[in-house]
């Protein structure tokens, strides 16, 4: 009989459930220096005009030494600052895309510890 | 009496049996009450994991979908350059017209290192500031005005 009633007298294994949220410390960085663009100042020569752009120049009290460009050269500048733009711009959006994703896991993190 | 000795013994243990298998009983149901309440927590906190491991997904989903159209807009922003430039001869508008493609190249360049300056945080001038459209706000990058408008950031004069 002691031992039909003791048949399952082993007690059972108590379980022991720990979870402990860690607070992640918030990573504050500095913003970018603010870019100051210098003047630039293009001077367009052609045939008729070279000798004046001269002329000037030297009752300006500056020396006639230009650095050239042709046509299709100004332009492939142009679109080449155009490029970097459109990465600075690609940059920032990614920047924004990583941003966004983790505001939103951390609220649905402090959701996920207020519902339990 | 022999008899009765020997009923009383058996009487004493079995009541002794008896009270250690209440204990026993009572002690194990109490061992798995707390382990079934802990067991729904584990449950309830996996649900949770669950749900915010779903809403990372559905973030993740949104923040690469909002990216994407984000790049289609800035390479038709950068290829709107090509396509003027395209329809411009820079040679030939340099011959017939040097004083005027040179103002214009020069608007053009200052125009252009001031989107730079923006995209870095620059503080709005009045002119921008109080720009009523896009062009007048920097022919070089108007699809900044929208941003700014939309940030609240220009006066609310302005108008479209």
């Amino acid at each position: 009989m002691i031992i039909s009633l003791a048949a399952c007298s082993t007690k059972p294994q108590q379980i022991e459930v720990s979870a402990k949220p860690i607070e992640k410390p918030e990573l504050v960085l500095p913003p970018v220096d603010e870019l100051n663009m210098k003047k630039v100042e293009w001077i367009v020569i052609n045939e008729d005009n070279v000798d004046a752009v001269m002329e000037k120049l030297q009752s300006e009290g500056k020396a006639f030494a230009l650095y050239a460009l042709t046509g299709e050269g100004y332009g492939n500048l142009g679109l080449n600052f155009s490029s970097i733009r459109a990465l600075v711009q690609q940059q920032q959006a990614i920047i924004a895309a990583y941003e966004g994703y983790y505001q939103a896991a951390e609220e649905a993190m402090d959701n996920a510890v207020v519902n339990e | 009496m022999r008899l009765a000795g020997i009923l009383l013994i058996v009487i004493l243990v079995m009541g002794g049996v008896g009270y250690w298998y209440y204990n026993d009983t009572q002690a194990r149901m109490a061992i798995l009450q707390d382990n079934n309440a802990k067991l729904n927590i584990a449950v309830q906190t996996n649900e949770a994991a669950l749900e915010s491991l779903q809403a990372d997904y559905a973030s993740a989903q949104n923040e690469i979908s909002s990216l994407n159209a984000a790049y289609t807009a800035i390479r038709r922003q950068n290829q709107a350059l090509a396509d003027k430039l395209e329809k411009i001869d820079l040679t030939a508008a340099a011959i017939s017209n040097a004083e005027g493609i040179e103002r214009a190249v020069n608007r053009g360049t200052e125009n252009a290192g001031r989107c730079f300056e923006l995209l870095s945080g620059a503080e709005l001038n009045d002119k921008e500031r109080n720009a009523e459209n896009g062009i007048a706000f920097n022919k070089e990058c108007p699809w900044l005005y929208d941003d700014y408008k939309s940030r609240g950031l220009l006066n609310e004069t302005t108008a479209d």
